[in-house]
């Protein structure tokens, strides 16, 4: 029925190329036919792509677009109708081989008699773990999904974010080198999907692959380092993010409130090159998710008590391994990024008009960014040397690790 | 209010998942990945409360089906409703429950998808299979312990409130194991053949008829000449006890004596003179002694009666005025004590054990394959057919499924009887796999289960019958996609 075969060369060996690869898929095909064996719907058509190891792949596209679909194929639990899938260029089914995956389905499909400790207890046995390293892990686990304070409710008795957090706990209780994420964020409040977030680039860090499939863009937009868009079962696009996202023809300017007279000059200067309607001069709103981020700070600074998830620990000992230390760096830095940004728009929104000449345009800057037009760079935040700047990244730096329990780097 | 017996639920659930040692054990013989789905499979039945209820239902039936049905005082009337009674209710309810569970277990897991968790780790799905019957078989193993204990307590409790007659009765009739020693199985080949040919020599139209035909109808009237008693006559049934000579050495032995008279007694009554013991001896001589029509009665012997060569020997006279019928198979044996209860209550109560592992291995083979309603629904339609054992035998005895003629006796051919006959054929030898045991009867006779009758029933049903559903349905769940379903 399956029809999975494991590339070989012309010597019989796995070929080592493939193995560069952790998932290859070409010409992927699956049609769900009915009772009668008539085709009823072409889930996925015709996909080829391959995952990198160490890599952060998105899988994006609307519902029903294949995902899914494809993700099953990826573990074994569908069979293509056409074409082939490997994982470390082995068939999906080849039992071993998943011990060094783990994997969270779209929903929670725990049992719900059990309790969180028996649940990842259960999981951690069919990987043969050793009872006491299982139990340090669940522990751990338990810490870094914030189910401390649930660990002896039933699943059943979980509302629907907690029993993501669960189900991410079993997915991660292997260690995993290849961790796949069906909507992991579904049903998580903004925390949660926060944490969720971090323990991806966490995971990266350390080398694993991770798949994200999502439908909620920016969960992918923040986490990926690549993505396959698929719709009606093709995939439609494909690539690196910062490839597919860039505007090669337009740029942003960020700078704090100009006074009126300076703002003119920009405008006139720019307009002199750029027709009218095609610039666009606004406030930048603040970014919820940050906003929303302060909100709880606030409030657990004021120990509101929950008897729900809490804000989950730092990502599980076991899985941050050796490689942390190294890798912390780069993780903050791309979460600072984030807050900076907000930050600035919240220093933006709430300062008075700031005093005038306090803050002069940067014309030769703007005279090399006019100039060098096509080069698509990201909009740059301010630079850290403005004292301004550097008081509200360490307060966006507080923030996060006062949020996440976590010591200041 | 119903935080109580949930938390009664949870606490008996820790207690089964804290037996460190038997968990150790398990997972020594039989691995960490098969141990953790068969604790998995029984935490399941305790959480759904499915455990405490068969085991309150099991405590009720054994506890109050004995205050329900009133004893007459007898040993017998004792033994019909502690053994017959509610050793059946057991083995009924846990075979409704055993097939409830084991149709859910795999099935309930596809469809609410509890198992694209689990495939997806390393485990075989051989191992998720066998791990769901192992954890089923552990439950029942439990249940049947606790109802078994139950059941030993409520005999000894009510045996006190016996007669000192009675309770000597029971003690030597019915809680023991008895031995069976019968008539050695007559061949009636070379009889009927020479008949045969007597009949083709003797009778002109004897050739036009089929050979088999003849040939059955002088079998039938070799072994009713065999069997009847005529009124007035005596005949001699002699039964070796050779081989068991030195240990009933002492002890009192049984004949096991059932007849169907030819003119029915308005009280069923009739008379016999029984002479046990060698030829010539008077030891154990009972005259016109009055015995039920129709009905196993068993009269007790005195010890040694046995000849120099082992052979018990019997002659009874046909006092009535009417001719009886000895069946040759059952009519006439000896029973003897062979082992005590206790054992033989172990093995019975480890066949019908075996009898719920071949339920939990239909129902998970079913479960493979089907939703949880059509598997419960297919596993009770093969129940049923397996019940029908009788009419399937009956329909290959005469030769098809029409109806019979009732003047010539012949058989009409239904449409689907060339495919229906061997399929009977096959079914029946299946059937016979698994009803070759009677544990409940034999317990309630007080005959023997031997330790070879065990082997077989682990060999037959345990082995053949199990591992041909185990097959069937690991064969059935490693081709299934697994992800067809979807909640919510």
């Amino acid at each position: 029925m399956i029809s999975v075969e494991e590339p070989r060369t012309e010597a019989g060996e796995p070929s080592s190329e493939k193995h560069e690869h952790v998932v290859v898929a070409r010409g992927l095909t699956k049609v769900f036919k009915d009772f009668w064996g008539r085709p009823k719907a072409k889930a996925v058509n015709d996909v080829d792509f391959e995952v990198r190891k160490g890599e952060v792949l998105g899988l994006l596209g609307p519902n029903g677009s294949g995902k899914t679909t494809t993700v099953k194929m990826m573990l074994g639990l569908l069979y293509p109708t056409k074409g082939h899938i490997e994982v470390f260029g082995q068939s999906p089914r080849h039992v071993a081989t998943k011990a060094r995956i783990g994997y969270l389905p779209e929903e929670s499909y725990l049992y719900r008699y059990l309790d969180s400790d028996e649940t990842l207890g259960f999981f951690g046995s069919l990987f043969k773990l050793e009872s006491k390293e299982r139990q340090q892990r669940a522990e751990q686990l338990i810490e870094m999904v914030g189910l401390k304070n649930a660990r002896n409710r039933l699943v059943g008795e979980f509302s629907k974010g907690m029993q993501r957090r669960i189900g991410l706990a079993q997915a991660l209780i292997n260690d995993p080198d290849l961790v796949i994420l069906d909507e992991p964020t579904s049903g998580l409040d903004p925390i949660g999907c926060r944490e969720i977030k971090d323990l991806i680039l966490a995971l990266a860090d350390r080398g694993k692959t991770v798949i994200l499939s999502s439908h909620l863009l920016s969960d992918v937009e923040d986490v990926c380092d690549r993505v396959v868009i698929y719709y009606g079962g093709r995939v439609q696009a494909a690539g690196g993010l910062k490839d597919l996202l860039k505007e090669p023809d337009t740029i942003q300017i960020s700078s704090p409130v100009l006074p009126k007279d300076t703002l003119k000059r920009v405008l006139d200067t720019i307009r002199a090159d750029v027709e009218e309607g095609a610039v666009r001069v606004d406030n930048p709103t603040q970014n919820l998710e940050s906003y929303f981020l302060g909100v709880v700070k606030r409030a657990k600074e004021a120990e509101t008590h929950t008897s729900g998830a809490t804000s989950g620990s730092s990502v599980a000992p076991y899985l941050r391994g050796d490689a942390e230390k190294t890798t912390a760096a780069p993780r903050a830095d791309k979460v600072l990024e984030r807050l900076t940004r907000s930050g600035e728009a919240e220093a933006t929104a709430t300062a008075a008009p700031a005093e005038e000449g306090s803050e002069k345009v940067d014309h030769g800057k703007l005279d090399q960014l006019t100039q060098v037009a096509p080069e698509p760079e990201p909009a740059k935040a301010p630079t850290p040397e403005s004292g301004v700047v550097k008081a509200k990244l360490d307060e966006a730096d507080d923030k996060l690790s006062s949020l996440l329990d976590k010591p200041k780097h | 209010m119903d935080a109580e017996p949930s938390r009664l639920i949870r606490m008996l659930a820790r207690i089964l998942a804290r037996l460190g040692f038997l968990g150790a054990v398990s997972r020594l013989l039989i691995g960490p990945k098969l141990t953790a789905v068969a604790w998995l499979t029984m935490k399941a039945a305790v959480r759904h409360r499915l455990f405490l209820a068969v085991a309150f239902a099991l405590a009720v039936v054994v506890t109050g089906l004995p205050m329900a049905l009133k004893g007459d005082g007898t040993a017998q009337g004792l033994t019909r409703i502690l053994l017959t009674y509610t050793l059946g209710s057991i083995t009924v309810l846990m075979a409704v429950s055993t097939m409830w569970l084991s149709c859910g277990a795999l099935a309930k897991d596809i469809d609410e998808c509890q198992i694209q968790t689990i495939a997806v780790k390393p485990i075989a799905r051989w191992q998720i299979w066998l791990g769901k019957f192992l954890g089923i078989l552990m439950m029942n193993a439990i249940l049947l312990v606790f109802a078994g204990g139950m059941l030993v307590t409520m005999i000894e409790k009510r045996a006190a409130e016996l007669s000192p007659e009675q309770q000597e009765m029971l003690r030597n009739e019915v809680l023991v194991g008895r031995g069976v020693a019968a008539m050695p199985k007559v061949d009636y080949g070379p009889d009927i053949e020479l008949t045969y040919q007597r009949i083709l020599e003797t009778e002109e139209g004897a050739k036009d008829v089929p050979e088999e035909d003849v040939k059955k109808m002088i079998a039938e009237q070799l072994r009713a000449d065999d069997e009847l008693l005529p009124s007035g006559h005596s005949r001699v049934f002699n039964v070796n006890l050779a081989g068991v000579r030195d240990s009933i050495e002492g002890l009192p032995v049984f004949l096991k004596f059932q007849f169907f008279a030819a003119k029915k007694d308005k009280n069923n009554v009739y008379y016999f003179d029984i002479i046990a013991g060698p030829a010539g001896s008077t030891k154990a001589r009972a005259r016109d002694m009055e015995l039920p029509g129709n009905n196993v009665n068993t009269i007790p012997l005195p010890p040694d009666l046995l000849d120099e060569e082992g052979v018990l020997r019997i002659e009874i006279a046909n006092h009535n005025e009417t001719d009886v019928l000895v069946p040759l198979e059952g009519g006439m044996e000896i029973l003897y004590r062979e082992y005590g209860f206790a054992g033989n209550f172990f093995r019975g109560m480890a066949i019908i054990f075996l009898w719920l592992t071949l339920l939990a291995a239909i129902g998970l083979a079913a479960s493979s394959l089907l939703s949880f309603p059509v598997a419960s629904f297919f596993s009770m339609g093969v129940l049923i057919v397996g019940l029908s054992g009788g009419t399937m035998s009956s329909a290959l005895e005469y030769g098809g499924t029409g109806e019979a003629d009732h003047e010539s006796g012949a058989v009409q051919q239904g449409k689907l009887d060339p495919v229906l006959m061997p399929l009977f054929k096959v079914l029946l030898k299946a059937i016979n796999l698994v009803e070759d045991f009677s544990p409940i009867e034999n317990l309630s006779e007080g005959r023997s289960i031997t330790w070879g009758e065990l082997g077989k029933a682990v060999f037959q049903i345990g082995i053949l019958m199990n591992g041909f559903f185990g097959v069937i349905g690991v064969a059935i769940l490693s081709r299934r996609e697994l992800a067809t379903a979807q909640r919510g």
